[in-house]
């Protein structure tokens, strides 16, 4: 290292902060005039410093505006009834048996006294409970005859969808995770990091070697949801990523669920955890359930609370939106590289 | 929600940093400003970003005194998100179908807008630059410019022997932190 680099660096130092004596002032004043690598030195140098000095308040005020956003821009919310408590009061899970035929889904059952309408609607998780060995027929029939005559022992696959964040760790539905012991993204191997339950969010985080970062942000919009806006979404409900676009149908989830929305996508299990994207290409929302009365009826937890549990994990998103401009293709392609398809396998226990 | 009367108990709000003065801003002026950016090839989301770099830059003013209180608070924050939306659409070369460069020569004239906008340049780079730089000198780099600790505690953070040698990485991740900033391109 140059130490008159270093020297230089301070003489600029204490000009900047105003600590130099009146002579000192001068002949630095009269240095810059007649020497110009000096000169240009000192305007970076300069600039940085202000840069700098300034960078604190402006951070405060940028948080302070933040702050008041959701509060000054949020809709006038009527109940905060959430479909969590109603997972937490309804009577017992009902076992899905349709699964062992279509690959299904299971389902949570509301029948407690919140189901005020005549027809009763249910809340279905779109994450997909599979055998890990559905692929091959013989397989299934095999599994299809053990599952019949012993069906606790059956170890049964759950799918869903992820997406990448940053340094391997990834978002998802946190009802995805049957087991935490034994998740899968692909085929790297995963650790479960934590969990929202209330909200059906998780994060985990790939311990593999083999794992590459993809090069992707995500970039989340907390501000604008509103009714008829266009959305797509991105999910494996099978091998192959599937796209589909829709629209905003509802501010609110099921059974007016708050902390969620609904969208007119008609997603399938699978896609739990699966990105949902306005025409901007930005993360607006993860799916996470669908009415299983009502087609095209899909809900997606509201960005605020991924911001909000993201924070808490000390996680931020890049604002920087390298889609914007760009066509819809484009953007799939981009977003493409950071969803991935997530596997937990359920314990044979239970 | 609180309501200020006039500009001049809204400023002092602002200054004695109460949040209730911020979202009383924040919604007093909205859809006022809002107006030319919808009206000029905006999205509403592109109003949401630009309002709120808008009230980022002028409560700094207000902090820094630097607002003169020649224009009132609404003309003045329509006249700032008016430029930066201007300049948002010429960093994409899109093309601007009204402008009138005269409409807010009063408000805010062009020395005024151009501070502001490097105020914003530098803010942004700098953010950038620092979580390029990573740790341990992001650490230094803030303790020492944004907090304003001494190389002494400097020295005792990090866990360096002498003045000397904290000296000496202070100023080793000053010079990295300022490649990165005079390289990077525009953001």
């Amino acid at each position: 290292m140059n130490s008159s680099d270093l020297e230089i660096y301070e003489l600029i130092d204490l000009y900047l902060e105003e600590a130099m004596s009146e002579e000192e002032k001068e002949s630095f004043e009269k240095r810059l005039e007649e020497d110009l690598e000096f000169r240009s030195e000192f305007e970076k140098q300069q600039e940085l410093f202000l840069a700098l000095n300034e960078h604190a308040s402006i951070s405060e005020i940028k948080q302070e505006v933040e702050h008041i956003i959701p509060k000054v821009t949020k809709k006038s919310g009527s109940s905060n009834y959430s479909f969590k408590q109603l997972l937490l009061t309804s009577g017992a899970v009902a076992a899905c048996i349709s699964f062992l035929f279509l690959g299904g889904f299971y389902f949570i059952s509301s029948s407690n006294g919140n189901n005020n309408g005549s027809k009763k609607d249910k809340y279905l998780q779109i994450s997909q409970k599979l055998s890990d060995v559905s692929s091959k027929q013989t397989d299934l029939w095999m599994l299809l005859k053990s599952a019949v005559t012993t069906p606790k022992e059956v170890p049964s696959t759950h799918l869903g969808t992820c997406i990448y964040l940053s340094d391997s760790i990834f978002l998802t539905s946190k009802h995805v995770l049957m087991n935490k012991n034994d998740i899968r993204i692909n085929n790297w191997s995963c650790v479960f990091i934590n969990e929202d339950s209330l909200h059906d969010l998780a994060l985990v985080k790939v311990i593999d070697s083999t794992f590459i970062n993809p090069k992707i942000n995500f970039m989340l919009n907390t501000q604008s949801i509103s009714l008829a806006q266009e959305v797509f979404s991105l999910g494996y409900p099978k091998k192959d990523i599937v796209y589909k676009s829709g629209v905003i149908s509802s501010n609110s989830g099921f059974k007016s669920d708050t902390l969620q929305y609904e969208i007119s996508n008609d997603l399938n299990p699978g896609n739990s955890g699966g990105p949902i994207f306005n025409s901007l290409g930005e993360l607006i929302g993860i799916s996470a359930g669908k009415s299983q009365l009502y087609k095209g009826s899909t809900f997606v937890v509201k960005s605020q609370y991924i911001k909000n549990y993201l924070r808490k994990n000390n996680i931020v998103l890049s604002t920087k939106n390298k889609v914007k401009y760009t066509n819809r293709i484009k953007q799939v392609e981009y977003f493409k590289k950071g969803v991935f398809r997530i596997t937990s396998n359920a314990d044979e226990k239970e | 929600m609180t309501h200020y009367l006039n500009d001049k108990a809204l400023l002092n709000a602002l200054l004695e940093k109460r949040e209730d003065a911020v979202s009383f801003l924040y919604k007093e002026n909205k859809e006022y400003c809002s107006k030319y950016i919808l009206n000029n090839g905006g999205s509403s989301h592109d109003v949401d970003d630009i309002y709120q770099e808008t009230l980022v830059v002028f409560i700094q003013q207000v902090r820094t005194k630097k607002f003169r209180e020649e224009s009132s608070v609404k003309t003045y924050l329509y006249a700032i998100s008016r430029r930066l939306w201007l300049k948002e659409l010429s960093r994409n070369k899109k093309i601007v179908y009204s402008d009138n460069p005269q409409e807010d020569s009063e408000d805010l004239n062009e020395n005024e807008a151009e501070e502001m906008q490097l105020m914003l340049d530098r803010f942004k780079r700098l953010n950038f630059s620092l979580e390029k730089l990573g740790d341990p000198c992001k650490g230094i780099i803030k303790q020492f410019y944004l907090l304003k600790k001494s190389i002494q505690e400097i020295m005792n953070t990090f866990g360096y022997n002498s003045l000397a040698s904290a000296k000496n990485q202070k100023y080793k991740c000053f010079k990295r932190l300022k490649k990165i900033y005079f390289k990077e391109e525009k953001l």
